[in-house]
């Protein structure tokens, strides 16, 4: 009788369980030091279902594949002179926050992956993650080769790995990653691939891409779509592992839980600044922050994910109802402190106009232009002699100990006022922008107390490229330190908006 | 609830009241004026006198609110307790410590 053939899961199965063995003349204990601490319990890493079947060798074949078309695109952009097509120059300001802050973080998310890949005791997960650990390497590297373009005409793009290391605003995704990487193998991966990539990573990407689509930034786009299959990949590696993880031992569910509720309200912090981008940088817009959460987040995730994961025992995250009750606020915060601070900052921002700010009361009839219009026209006139006809916060923010945002996201119960918490603990106060980052706080004290706060750094001296010659060189000494040049002030006072309209004053193109 | 590590994670605070010596860090809040988008963090010394604290704060930056000049006089909150500080007081004096917040609004009429 002919021997019956194997399924493809089953040939995968046996591809991937193959490359482990059992160890003889060494403790399991030993070669995975990472995995009991957390408390999770595994009773049969054989239970694994591999979420996609993907092997070396295909995977060579098909990056490479979609990399030449990348490449492509990329060259026809550059010698067309492409970035003279883009709606606007403004739209780079949000390809400035993207260089500076998420392309850092995929670097990071290769060595968190690696990490996995190496110290989860299951050959399974060991494999989907060094898959997914290649997957974020690749995209540092395509994404910086995007970017480099636009750094030989424009500024904000030079200097993104030194930034990210430094400037405040970086801070804010610098050290929800290093949260993540310092956790252990099992944290780590909840809340990348669970947390990150299957609940938060369309409001992340979906904008980004469709933002650059409209804006004539066929490279990002072009990104985006090689991007896309990977990052497919990444959502069912995430679903899988905490399914498993559930599934292994009723033990794991309130661990779980805790990881949620925890990576919830850090990456939805994070998200915000993805808020400010879509409704205030982009100048043709594709959906506003609003919509966004509501079809991806209450939609999807909230009625969709969350309903499944119920009969696991599993709830939404403690603080999802303040993020819903922030919606209609929260992009316009936090582009309000982008706003006050951009004299510090390597990318720039301006006063909505008059058609921006109409679309943006279209979209939130019960918040623009009751609480935020009156703040541009008040910036006209509240001037300080830094370049650029309008308002900058001239001191330093209180930043939250936990995201490391300045504390201004708007009370929704009291919308003239911020949510200010603060707990004491051991003799010293730390202070919150919300319930949910205190609540993270209190969950792991010893962790938060660590925080390097942009801020307090900056009173400490720690951030001067030289010791301030008096109280006006103290600025300048800071951006210096950031390696901040032309990057900074208004729009309308910057290089980017001079050379914009040199490059079209021959061209039929419309220039704000 | 403690962090789980394999070993003892005990570090101490960053950002404690011995780093910063003789000054301590006081942040400063203009209630129902979301104009400044955040309170704001200042490092000064122990013994400054209230007088200076708040020429330094109100001339810096919040002066720069075009309403701040029609503003008659100022209702204080240390952390959300009412207090009345009298200028000459130290913020020591005054009861105030490391990373304390300072609210204030203008007194009604």
């Amino acid at each position: 009788m002919a021997k019956k053939k194997l399924t493809l899961a089953q040939k995968y199965h046996i591809y991937t369980r193959g490359l482990d063995w059992e160890p003889t003349y060494v403790s399991k204990k030993d070669i995975y030091p990472y995995a009991e601490y957390e408390g999770i319990k595994i009773k049969d890493w054989n239970k694994w279902e591999d979420p996609f079947r993907m092997t070396v060798e295909a995977y060579w074949k098909y990056q490479a594949e979609k990399d030449r078309r990348f490449y492509a695109i990329l060259d026809g952009f550059i010698q067309n002179q492409g970035h003279l097509t883009l709606s606007d120059a403004r739209y780079l300001n949000s390809i400035k926050l993207f260089i500076q802050g998420v392309t850092p973080l995929e670097y990071m998310a290769h060595r968190g992956f690696a990490f996995v890949a190496r110290h989860l005791p299951g050959p399974g997960p060991r494999t989907a993650a060094f898959f997914q650990s290649m997957d974020e390497l690749r995209h540092t590297q395509i994404e910086v080769h995007a970017a480099s373009n636009f750094n030989k005409y424009y500024d904000g793009f030079h200097s993104m790995t030194h930034m990210h290391d430094r400037v405040w605003y970086l801070s804010v995704p610098k050290s929800y990653f290093d949260d993540a990487v310092t956790a252990g193998p099992f944290e780590y991966i909840t809340a990348i691939s669970f947390s990150f990539e299957y609940a938060l990573t369309n409001l992340l990407f979906v904008p980004f891409m469709s933002g650059a689509a409209y804006n004539g930034d066929t490279p990002t786009m072009t990104f985006g779509f090689s991007a896309q299959s990977d990052e497919s990949r990444h959502m069912t590696l995430g679903l899988q592992v905490v399914k498993f993880l559930l599934e292994q031992h009723e033990d794991n569910v309130p661990i779980i839980q805790r990881w949620i509720d925890k990576w919830w309200w850090r990456g939805y912090r994070l998200t915000s600044l993805v808020g400010a981008m879509m409704d205030y940088m982009l100048p043709k817009r594709v959906m506003s922050w609003k919509e966004s959460f509501e079809l991806y987040i209450e939609d999807q995730i909230l009625e969709g994910l969350f309903r499944d994961l119920e009969r696991y025992g599993i709830r939404p995250p403690l603080h999802m109802n303040q993020s819903i009750k922030e919606k209609e606020f929260l992009s316009h915060d936090v582009y309000w402190i982008l706003f006050s601070f951009t004299f510090a900052a390597a990318f720039h921002s301006w006063i909505p106009k008059e058609e921006e700010m109409e679309w943006l009361a279209e979209k939130y009839p019960r918040t623009f232009n009751q609480y935020y219009r009156w703040r541009y026209e008040k910036a006209k006139e509240a001037k300080t002699p830094l370049p650029g006809d309008r308002f900058y916060y001239i001191g330093l923010p209180q930043l939250c100990q936990v995201c490391q945002i300045p504390m201004g996201f708007t009370n929704p119960d009291d919308p003239n006022n911020f949510v200010q918490r603060y707990v004491e603990y051991e003799g010293e106060i730390y202070h919150f922008c919300s319930d949910g980052c205190k609540w993270i706080f209190e969950q792991e004290p010893e962790k938060y107390v660590q925080a390097w706060l942009p801020v307090h750094e900056i009173y400490k001296g720690n951030c001067f490229a030289e010791p301030p010659k008096g109280p006006d060189d103290v600025v300048p000494q800071v951006l210096k330190w950031y390696n901040i040049q032309t990057d900074n002030f208004d729009y309308f006072v910057s290089e980017d908006y001079k050379n914009w309209k040199e490059w079209h004053k021959d061209m039929a193109t419309v220039v704000v | 609830m403690p962090v789980k590590a394999l070993y003892n994670y005990k570090f101490p605070p960053r950002d404690r009241a011995e780093v910063f010596g003789d000054d301590i860090l006081v942040y400063a809040y203009w209630i129902d004026n979301p104009f400044f988008c955040a309170a704001s963090t200042w490092r000064v010394p122990k013994n400054m006198k209230w007088k200076d604290f708040i020429g330094q704060i109100f001339g810096q930056l919040y002066g720069l609110d075009p309403d701040f000049k029609k503003v008659k006089g100022w209702k204080w909150y240390h952390f959300d307790q009412e207090f009345n500080p009298s200028d000459e007081k130290t913020l020591t004096e005054l009861g105030l410590r490391h990373k304390s917040i300072v609210k204030f609004k203008p007194i009604e009429k």
